[in-house]
């Protein structure tokens, strides 16, 4: 945009400073914006890069130690091992459900010829965003709750043998993973829906008269129209899958013996339990390269025509 | 977008068969199938509305049975966990109110601490990005993008220490200024791309009239924003609210905890006779969310759906 508009010929240093001096309130403007990025997002970042190659109780100077870090970060039993196929169960199980129910739903909510409906229908599958996550996990533990939880409760009525579920480090992770149960996002079904909406109808009619039953129009045609909203939910999903350790945190601890942990939380034990700032910022090293490399192919590998639309 | 959804599907098909390439004599038996088809689709119409329903309510078991607990006296539970009983038990909300009722403001002080700044902060420079040619502009927006790539795992624990380092821990400024700044890429991302979609006539004419940039800041596109700023406040609002892993990293009075974390302490203050209390609390640090909701959801639905809002 601006780079072009200019003669070719790069412009003079004095000319450079008449322009900022022309501009200087633009300056002013950006500086609350990075002031706080300079804080609180480009040190850190750089902190925590530095630090991973250090022993670093966070206050007390460094002492470099170059991989040491990692080398154990990798080497233990359960940072990189139990904990990093937990947290590619999760990963893979968060890929799923964002792409299966919500896109099921919101194929279903497109096919709706009531307006009238739809819209209420969109606003049942929105309405739970009002539910704060804490609340969500805290109820979801009760229905796990072993003694008088519900789906015990259900079981033995149906003189079925209850389970341990979150207690039982064989049901601990399939049990979070089935958490949400039936996985319908409203963010994701909106944003799928608006993918739908835009799909010029005469495509769909045409189809229609061609003689396409309703499932073969999604495959053929709805599907792959949609793909950049379904790559656009499944990555936020997956870098979100990949950081987060709320379960972990508030109910499990990572437990029953260390069969729910994931790096993520390994990390924040690491720093906030044990004082380690060194090898947690290596965690968290790790972690941002593989956030990085699935960023990356993400956005090599199919062209995005998501846009950005201002109305 | 908009005039293609106000449309009814009826006049849609019929356009559609108007443009079509297809206007052949094969279009007569097509036309006669469609319509012959439309009293099958009315009932499918229903077919859809059953499945849907079906779906909301298993989405929503977890949240009846909170809602169900929350309204049952001790007695009540001890009979039948699960089962609705009669009378509700309104008690649980007036115990569960007074606990609550300090968190709720200390979370309504994170809220709209976090909005202000970052929505000030982010405004200014969006605009100054979207709007004038000023020497850098490239590199300070370059600089905005690069933040996508940092994700949150790789400084919460560095961005803890800076925290400290500035004697923020245990204040609300070591809860605002983070969050504004996690904020700041996706607000300004959203806000640029809506100021340079502005008809630059429109400053033109300001100028002529001799407004001032601020001026033409405050009077022309701000109002022109105001939807697009609705709903990024909305949106972090229910970021800001669903915070917990940050206040229990950063605040080490728990009296200074979110409502979200507030809900965590019920169990020891208020469950001696009341055990549905607890529940009773977790119901009341959702409902400024749903009363946000209830003003609002009508422009977050359309904004998320018509793909105003999207990363």
């Amino acid at each position: 945009m601006s780079a072009h508009s200019y003669p070719i010929k790069p412009p003079t240093f004095a000319q450079t400073m008449k322009r900022v001096r022309k501009y200087w309130f633009c300056y002013v403007m950006l500086l609350g914006t990075f002031s706080l990025l300079l804080t609180f997002s480009y040190y850190p970042a750089l902190s925590a890069i530095y630090h991973s190659f250090t022993i670093w109780d966070g206050f007390r100077p460094a002492q470099w130690v170059g991989l040491q870090n990692y080398q154990e970060a990798f080497a233990s039993e359960i940072i990189f091992r139990k904990g990093a196929v937990n947290m590619m169960l999760l990963t893979v199980w968060q890929v799923v459900r964002s792409s299966t129910f919500p896109l099921f739903a919101a194929a279903l909510l497109y096919r709706m010829r009531s307006e009238k409906l739809a819209y209420f229908y969109r606003l049942v599958f929105v309405l739970p965003i009002v539910v704060p996550g804490v609340v969500a996990i805290l109820v979801w533990r009760q229905l796990y709750e072993p003694n008088f939880g519900l789906f015990n409760e259900i079981l033995q009525f149906f003189d079925l043998k209850p389970s341990a579920w979150l207690n039982s480090p064989k049901t601990a992770i399939p049990s979070l993973m089935f958490m949400g149960f039936p996985w319908v996002d409203g963010v994701g079904l909106l944003i799928y829906l608006a993918g739908l909406l835009a799909i010029p109808t005469e495509i769909i009619e045409a189809a229609k008269m061609d003689g396409a039953s309703s499932l073969r129009r999604f495959f053929r045609i709805e599907l792959p129209l949609i793909i950049p909203q379904v790559r656009l939910i499944v990555i936020l999903g997956v870098i979100g899958a990949l950081q987060n350790f709320g379960w972990q945190l508030l109910v499990t601890n990572g437990g029953p013996n260390n069969s729910t942990t994931v790096p993520a939380w390994e990390m924040y034990q690491a720093a906030m339990g044990e004082g380690r700032f060194g090898i947690a910022s290596a965690v968290g090293v790790v972690l941002f390269l593989i956030i990085l490399v699935l960023t990356l192919i993400n956005q090599s590998y199919i062209r995005s025509n998501v846009e950005y639309q201002a109305d | 977008m908009q005039s293609k959804t106000a449309l009814p599907k009826d006049t849609r098909s019929i356009r559609a068969q108007a443009i079509s390439p297809r206007a052949t004599a094969t279009q007569a038996e097509a036309i006669r199938q469609h319509s012959t088809k439309r009293g099958f689709r009315w009932r499918g119409d229903w077919t859809i509305a059953l499945v849907l329903l079906f779906l909301g309510f298993l989405t929503f078991i977890p949240l009846i049975m909170l809602l169900e607990l929350s309204l049952k006296s001790q007695q009540q539970m001890a009979d039948a966990m699960w089962l609705p009983a009669w009378p509700l038990y309104f008690k649980n909300y007036a115990k569960a109110w007074i606990v609550m009722q300090p968190y709720m403001v200390n979370s309504l002080n994170f809220s709209l601490g976090a909005v202000a700044v970052s929505i000030l902060c982010s405004t200014l420079s969006a605009y100054v990005l979207a709007r004038y040619d000023f020497p850098g502009r490239e590199f300070f927006y370059m600089a905005i993008l690069a933040l996508l790539m940092i994700p949150g795992v790789l400084t919460l624990i560095t961005a803890f220490v800076v925290t400290v380092r500035l004697n923020l821990n245990n204040t609300y400024w070591g809860v605002w200024l983070p969050l504004a700044a996690g904020a700041q890429a996706f607000q300004i991302i959203v806000l640029r791309t809506f100021f340079a979609s502005l008809p630059s006539e429109l400053f033109e004419a300001g100028r002529l009239d001799g407004a001032g940039e601020l001026t033409m800041l405050l009077r022309i596109a701000l109002p022109l924003a105001k939807p697009i700023l609705s709903t990024l406040i909305v949106l972090q609002i229910l970021n800001v609210w669903n915070e917990f892993i940050w206040p229990i990293m950063v605040l080490s009075d728990p009296g200074r905890y979110p409502a979200i974390l507030g809900i965590l302490r019920l169990g020891q203050l208020v469950t001696q006779r009341d055990p549905g209390a607890m529940y009773a609390g977790y119901v009341i640090s959702g409902l400024p969310l749903l009363l946000m909701f209830a003003f609002t959801s009508r422009s977050f639905i359309r904004g998320l759906t018509s793909g105003a809002i999207k990363m």
